[in-house]
């Protein structure tokens, strides 16, 4: 049985909370089966793994809580500590060196979740 | 004027400028012509030789030899385009000639033939050719795309890349790809296949591999030994819904097999009945199956 990591951050005292938006998603996730996306705590140590994949191996200079990675362009979906939702690549790094005030992103989980369910982020 | 000549060569120094005559055609025969003569045989045997590998090809696909079109040599030129190339002054007169020689079905380039040549003359043509080493004991070759296995069971027709920095998305198509394939060969880096227990080898990522078999091509993979650690580079890429971080290429690819569980060829689930991958084609979808 795989322990269930989808709200890990919040053993790391880096204060960071979940948004509401997120903590009502995780009761249903199976909105998403039908993508290609799914959430990284469903997968035991994965969340650790991205976590430091993108906050010490690419050196994030903004703290990112990876929540959910797409297989169809290994993409993770990230949390900033204001709940905006940015993208980070698994396979190269976009992040070291990273313009945040204009780097893409969306402005909140609802607004990520839409454009999934979408099919417009894959 | 065979009088003169006689009488020319029978001079006190004749004997020793004919001598010398003679050595300076022969030095002048190994320098230039023997080359070129080389490069005859080279060129002949070449085309010779990618006939039969073109008709083995055809075989192998099922597909009537079409002689008639001046591409016909193609798949052999894909084949050995990315391999390496051991310079020698030897073989660079013998590619020049070839590449003049060859030119209107060559797309892949000088070192194509170079090295097709080369491959041709090991015999190696016909089967898997060694092109390098991968990372680890990895090996990087050219292989038939009919002998490698699938791990999953469908294969998106639209492909969708998007750009985390810019939020432009790029869309392209599986037919695409193939177009591509059939115009270009393959393209880019080798894809990750693993040697599983039973010997065969089965691709993780399959889009380019079923790809791959509809242009006709061999695909450039890089084969993994069953029991072989993965990077975790790698290893963070593979990972499944609900599965833990393999630790090993077959932990990656009996991963990626085991949550295909919708139905597949003549109704079998896939995950079930292919344990080691499954030769049959994947179906083509537009969305990823519930």
């Amino acid at each position: 049985m795989i322990e269930n990591e989808l709200l890990a951050a919040q053993s790391l005292n880096v204060g960071f909370n979940y948004p509401k938006e997120y903590l009502e998603f995780i009761k249903k996730p199976e909105i998403i089966a039908d993508t290609s996306w799914w959430l990284i705590g469903t997968t035991k140590g994965f969340f650790k793994t991205c976590y430091e994949v993108t906050n010490y191996e690419q050196k994030s200079t903004k703290l990112l809580i990876p929540f959910a990675k797409t297989d169809q362009s290994n993409m993770l979906a990230c949390f900033d500590k204001e709940h905006r939702v940015y993208l980070v690549s698994c396979e190269k790094n976009t992040v070291t060196n990273a313009d945040w005030d204009n780097r893409f992103h969306f402005k909140n989980f609802n607004s990520w979740l839409e454009e999934v369910l979408s099919g417009a982020v894959c | 004027m065979f009088a003169q000549e006689t009488e020319y060569w029978e001079r006190p120094n004749g004997a020793a400028e004919r001598k010398a005559f003679i050595d300076l055609m022969d030095k002048i025969d190994s320098k230039v012509f023997a080359p070129i003569r080389a490069t005859k045989d080279s060129v002949t045997g070449y085309f010779e030789r990618s006939n039969t590998t073109y008709m083995k090809h055809c075989e192998r696909l099922g597909i009537q030899p079409d002689y008639t079109k001046p591409l016909f040599a193609a798949p052999m030129l894909a084949k050995v385009a990315m391999s390496p190339i051991p310079d020698t002054l030897g073989e660079t007169v013998a590619v020049t000639a070839l590449t003049a020689a060859t030119k209107p079905v060559l797309f892949a380039g000088k070192q194509a033939i170079k090295t097709g040549a080369k491959l041709f003359t090991k015999g190696e043509a016909a089967g898997a050719a060694v092109v390098a080493r991968g990372g680890g004991n990895a090996i990087i070759k050219q292989v038939n795309s009919i002998e490698i296995r699938f791990s999953q069971s469908t294969v998106s027709a639209t492909k969708v890349r998007y750009d985390d920095i810019t939020g432009n998305k790029f869309i392209y198509t599986f037919d695409e790809i193939v177009n591509s394939m059939k115009t270009n060969g393959w393209q880019g880096e080798p894809i990750n296949v693993v040697k599983m227990p039973d010997g065969s080898l089965t691709a993780i990522y399959n889009t380019r591999l079923l790809a791959a078999r509809k242009a006709g091509i061999d695909a450039k993979v890089k084969i993994h030994d069953y029991d072989a650690a993965i990077p975790k580079a790698d290893a963070r890429n593979y990972t499944a819904e609900g599965k833990l971080e393999p630790k090993t290429w077959g932990e990656a690819i009996s991963t990626r097999i085991s949550v295909q569980h919708d139905k597949y060829f003549q109704d079998r689930i896939f995950a079930e009945k292919f344990p080691n991958g499954s030769s049959y084609d994947p179906k083509l979808i537009s969305r990823r199956p519930k």
